[in-house]
């Protein structure tokens, strides 16, 4: 701010001529120094240097007498030009430019001068003497409201021109004080009070500060004009906080504590006194306890990663603070054979055309069983007369899906356990649509043996041995279910005919024999499904009289069920589901299809390659210590990520585990005709595209190689077919059953791996 | 859409201390007055706190009690001299517009936001201690701002609502403000004729001195048991002018001695308060020229 009143009186003083006013003053001042001037008559002072001297103190005779008397008596004989130069006041000036008059005048002055040479004459290029070397003061800040660049805006120009006016009108007035020496005493004038320290500092044309001390003279009525002792206070903490230079100079207040405001209140007597949390509070301790007892299971991990840090990267891996599923070690085959109660353990799958009554036959037989109570029934019943569908209601048990619910077709496998006096079974409860033909094969790879359900009413079966009871069929063939109960399904509404049994049984029978089933492994039971007559118990229908064959559980209970062969061989066990359950964790559910498990054994999961334990087993609801092949099973893992288990991964023993196969060989049979295709291996979860090519035709009795690089496998050949499969990696081993179907979802060739 | 112009409050709901109240039966003082009668109290004084205003200025007075860092904080903010809204009359002068508000937490009781009746009536004195300070037809059809905040009040928080020293609290708190207000004014470089100083005296009267009144500068209201009267000045030293006035309490019969020299004692304060403030702008003069040196001989 001062810096620029500084400027601007420069400009004043330098580029406008003087106001008439201003030029009176000059020569009324001139005449009375030329009076003084004459009493010392040696001084030899030019008209310019008199005005220049008048011009700095405002056209004070005395002060200019004093300042020429000063500048130029002292060596009167010299010219001003010859001088050398008085020590200079302020740093601003460069020391070689310092004779003042003759730097403000210095054209005047260089025209009456020889040459320049002499003017440089003591001027060293190098080694300046250190009298004359300077410091550079930096100008200034601008003043905070000032135009940027530092030029005055109009009303900073407007403020200093009535500032000016108002100083001269004060310089001039007749009024001005004077004291007995003549010097001017500084009144107060209308400057800004930094203005006034500002110039104390630079101004250079102030040869004498302020007289401040006569400030304080002036008031002789004051009685006690001592100014009260005032300490500065140490800023504090905020103070620091919020000026942000003040910092290095004031250091903090040591005082790094402060007292907590309101302790010292008295607290009346009734009531507890006040915490001063010098202990640790209670809350305090809570959190420290909860803290410690979180860190308890994790700190032995912890070591463990500080003994060897870099040793093993393995050692790196974040790992579950569980502890290992200890082991019972159980000698599972000896206790297996061994068992109480030795009961079979069967699963099979209930496969047929849509609406053929398939769920509504193993809802029936369920309750018939006392599997599913009747309060369970009647709600079931409840709900499907609302929806107008009573018939619905058995099926209901086996579907729980509300969409199955409500387009009445099974759509996935429903997975029903049930146990009779001799056997566990499972039931797979398929669907018959032909969208759903995945899950079917689904059920079909994990059945021991299969129910084909036909209905017995005209026209039903007709349509189904077109569509997917033939279809079915072919597929159980294909996933190797050999074994397959025919339950001819809804004789009450065929009114219990014994002619149209025997019609349709026949029908069957060719059409299972073109498929090439064993035909003394296929047996058939008539049975109304809805009705419940010949499930359980022998059919209560009058006009059933003439059927004295089993019952379709008698049925179940002769068929064949997994040897201790199966169980002595390595773990194989397919991922038909997976829940994730917050209260019991992880499990996943299949059929173990030969070995053995128990709690706490290793498990690798195919192809993921990923390891796990078994932290708990269990079959329906009731926990076990081990499960054997041809139990349905849920699996609980531990030490595996859910991120890691997808449906149609196989967990195998790790010692043994299950190749990962991208591409393979398999011998087919083939439905429809097989050409180099892209067609989708269905196995249990399993579904990959693949691109399939035939490599040979087979012979089907004898195995004979036929032909080499057939065009196509024609319908009901035998070949051998190559797979390459196009996305990712199956876990497959040889013997595996899977099944090819295009891209319609007709199945074209079926077989086994090699 | 939020507002995002403005510093927005926490979202959630907060509460502000509740303090228990003193038992009614404590005696009223609370201190001990440590320091001579004569002298003030320390002040801290800083100008250019708040970088984004023409000019600023942070006041701290040491409080009574010695054993917290609680005592009268004041920061004052001056915007301007700038130009007035175009709907505005033309003024050859400087329009002075101050506001004094008490932070909501500034003192035991709680302050609205909004300002009330003692906070304007405090922002009218320091307008008229400040008007005749500012050469006002310097800068015409231009308005000056002055806004100075009461971070925390002179009043110990201790003290509740309700003594009768509230006048005196009150023209502690004035006196911080011209003091400051004038620190900032300088700091804006907006001409003046004269630093204005405030400066409070007090004329105290207690048990030791047998009921005998005697003069106190810079008064703090717990320290002593009663006060006859108060006075707040606002002084130009140099020009031995005073601006504003503030006479409060009563004083036997019409003893205008009394009067008179109780008055000279707030000028007196004022003085040690001017000293402050003319020494923390000389400072921050040499400070600005540092700073600029040391600026250049990086460029070098």
């Amino acid at each position: 701010m001062a810096s620029y009143d500084y400027d601007y009186d420069e400009h004043e003083a330098d580029l406008e001529p003087m106001s008439a006013e201003d030029r009176a003053q000059m020569d009324k001042g001139l005449m009375a120094v030329r009076q003084e001037l004459k009493q010392s008559p040696d001084l030899q002072v030019t008209t310019a240097q008199i005005e220049d001297s008048l011009w700095n103190y405002y056209f004070d005779v005395g002060k200019s007498v004093a300042s020429l008397q000063k500048t130029y008596g002292v060596k009167p004989k010299q010219t001003p030009k010859k001088q050398t130069a008085p020590k200079a006041k302020s740093p601003m000036m460069p020391a070689g430019l310092e004779p003042r008059p003759e730097h403000c005048q210095g054209r005047k002055l260089m025209a009456r001068s020889e040459s320049f040479a002499h003017f440089f004459s003591d001027m060293p290029w190098l080694n300046v003497p250190e009298h004359r070397k300077t410091t550079f003061i930096p100008p200034t800040m601008p003043i905070p409201g000032g135009l940027p660049g530092g030029a005055p805006s109009k009303l900073q120009a407007l403020a200093s021109r009535r500032k000016r006016k108002a100083e001269e009108k004060d310089v001039a007035g007749p009024s001005r004080p004077q004291t007995m020496s003549g010097e001017k005493v500084e009144k107060p004038t209308a400057t800004s009070v930094v203005q006034k320290v500002q110039r104390l500092s630079i101004d250079d044309r102030v040869s004498t500060p302020t007289p401040q001390t006569s400030v304080t003279e002036k008031k002789p009525k004051l009685e006690e004009p001592d100014i009260p002792n005032v300490l500065v206070e140490e800023p504090s903490a905020l103070a620091c906080t919020i000026s942000v230079h003040s910092k290095d100079e004031h250091p903090r207040p040591s005082q790094s504590r402060y007292p907590i405001p309101y302790m010292d209140i008295e607290i009346p007597s009734h009531m507890p006194p006040l915490f001063d949390f010098s202990t640790p509070s209670p809350d305090d301790i809570a959190l420290a306890a909860q803290a410690k007892v979180g860190k308890k299971n994790a700190s032995p991990n912890r070591k463990n990663a500080a003994v060897a840090p870099t040793a093993n990267m393995q050692n790196l891996k974040i790992k579950d603070s569980t502890p290992l599923p200890t082991s019972k070690h159980i000698d599972v085959t000896r206790e297996w054979s061994r068992r109480s109660n030795p009961k079979n353990d069967a699963c099979f799958v209930v496969v047929g055309h849509v609406d053929h009554g398939k769920s509504t036959m193993m809802g029936r037989l369920m309750l018939e069983l006392g599997v599913v109570d009747e309060r369970t029934m009647r709600k079931h019943k409840k709900e499907a007369q609302i929806i107008g569908r009573s018939s619905f209601a058995y099926a209901w048990i086996m579907d729980s899906g509300s969409t199955e619910r409500e387009r009445g077709v099974t759509i996935d496998i429903s997975v029903f356990p049930f146990e009779t006096e001799k056997t566990s079974f499972t039931i797979l409860d398929a669907p018959g649509h032909a969208h759903f033909t995945p899950a079917m094969v689904t059920g079909a790879t994990y059945a021991d043996f299969g129910i084909l359900v036909v209905d017995a009413s005209t026209g039903a079966l007709e349509s189904g041995l077109k569509g997917q009871t033939k279809q079915h069929a072919l597929l159980l063939r294909s996933m190797g279910v050999n074994r397959v109960i025919v339950a001819i399904n809804k004789m009450d509404a065929a009114g219990w005919d014994a002619v149209r049994y025997e019609e349709i049984r026949n029908q069957i029978k060719g059409m299972m024999k073109g498929m090439k089933f064993v035909l003394k492994n296929i047996s058939f039971v008539p049975v109304s499904g809805l009705m419940g007559d010949n499930l359980v118990t022998k059919p209560t229908n009058p006009k059933a009289a003439w059927y004295n064959g089993p019952t379709l559980i008698e049925e179940l209970e002769t068929a064949k069920y997994p040897t201790e062969e199966t169980i002595r061989k390595p773990l194989r066990m397919d991922v038909v589901d997976i829940v994730k359950d917050d209260f019991a964790g992880l499990s996943v559910h299949g059929r173990v299809r030969q070995g053995y498990m128990q709690v706490g054994d290793a498990l690798l999961l195919q192809p993921s390659g990923e390891k796990a334990y078994v932290r708990a087993l269990a079959i329906g609801n009731e926990s076990k210590d081990f499960v054997v092949a041809g139990q349905y099973v849920r699996l609980f893992l531990s030490h595996i990520d859910p991120s890691h288990i997808l449906t149609g991964d196989t967990v195998c023993d790790p010692l043994d585990p299950v190749p990962v196969v991208r591409n393979f060989q398999m011998k087919a049979l083939a439905f429809e005709p097989v050409l180099p295709d892209v067609l989708e291996v269905l196995r249990g979860r399993i579904q990959a595209p693949a691109h399939a090519r035939p490599l040979s035709l087979i012979h089907p009795k004898t195995g004979e190689v036929q032909h080499v690089h057939p065009q196509l496998l024609k319908q009901g050949q035998f070949g051998r077919l190559e797979i390459r499969l196009k996305d990712h990696k199956v876990a497959l081993e040889k013997g595996n059953r899977v099944v090819l179907r295009d891209g319609t979802g007709r199945p074209v060739a079926a077989g086994l791996l090699d | 859409m939020a507002d995002r112009r403005r510093i927005n409050g926490p979202v959630g709901v907060t509460s502000p201390p509740v303090y228990a109240n003193h038992t009614p039966g404590k005696a009223q003082k609370d201190t001990v007055q440590q320091r001579p009668d004569n002298t003030l109290r320390q002040i801290f004084l800083k100008t250019g706190i708040t970088p984004s205003a023409s000019g600023s200025a942070y006041l701290e007075v040491t409080g009574p009690s010695t054993n917290g860092p609680s005592g009268l904080k004041l920061n004052c903010t001056v915007h301007g001299p700038r130009s007035l809204a175009k709907s505005t009359p033309f003024t050859p002068y400087t329009t002075l517009t101050t506001h004094v508000k008490y932070a909501p937490f500034a003192t035991r009781q709680r302050r609205g936001y909004l300002r009330d009746s003692s906070e304007k009536d405090l922002g009218v004195h320091l307008e008229t201690a400040l008007r005749g300070v500012i050469i006002a037809d310097r800068w015409p059809k231009s308005g000056v701002d002055i806004i100075v905040t009461v971070l925390e009040g002179d009043q110990p928080r201790e003290v509740f609502k309700g003594t009768p020293d509230e006048g005196i609290d009150a023209m502690n708190v004035l006196s911080g403000c011209i003091t400051v207000a004038s620190a900032a004014i300088a700091d804006a470089g907006i001409d003046c004729v004269d630093m204005v100083a405030g400066g409070v005296a007090a004329l105290v009267a207690s048990e030791e001195d047998k009921g005998e009144p005697r003069f106190v500068l810079d008064p703090a209201p717990s320290e002593h048991d009663k006060i006859l009267a108060g006075c707040c000045v606002a002084y130009l030293p140099s020009r031995d002018e005073i601006t504003n006035l503030w006479y409060k309490g009563q004083t036997s019969g019409n003893d205008t001695l009394l009067y008179t020299q109780l008055v000279e004692k707030a000028v007196q304060a004022s003085r040690g308060a001017n000293k402050v403030l003319v020494d923390t702008l000389k400072e921050g003069v040499t400070e600005a020229g540092k700073q600029s040196k040391g600026s250049m001989e990086v460029d070098r």
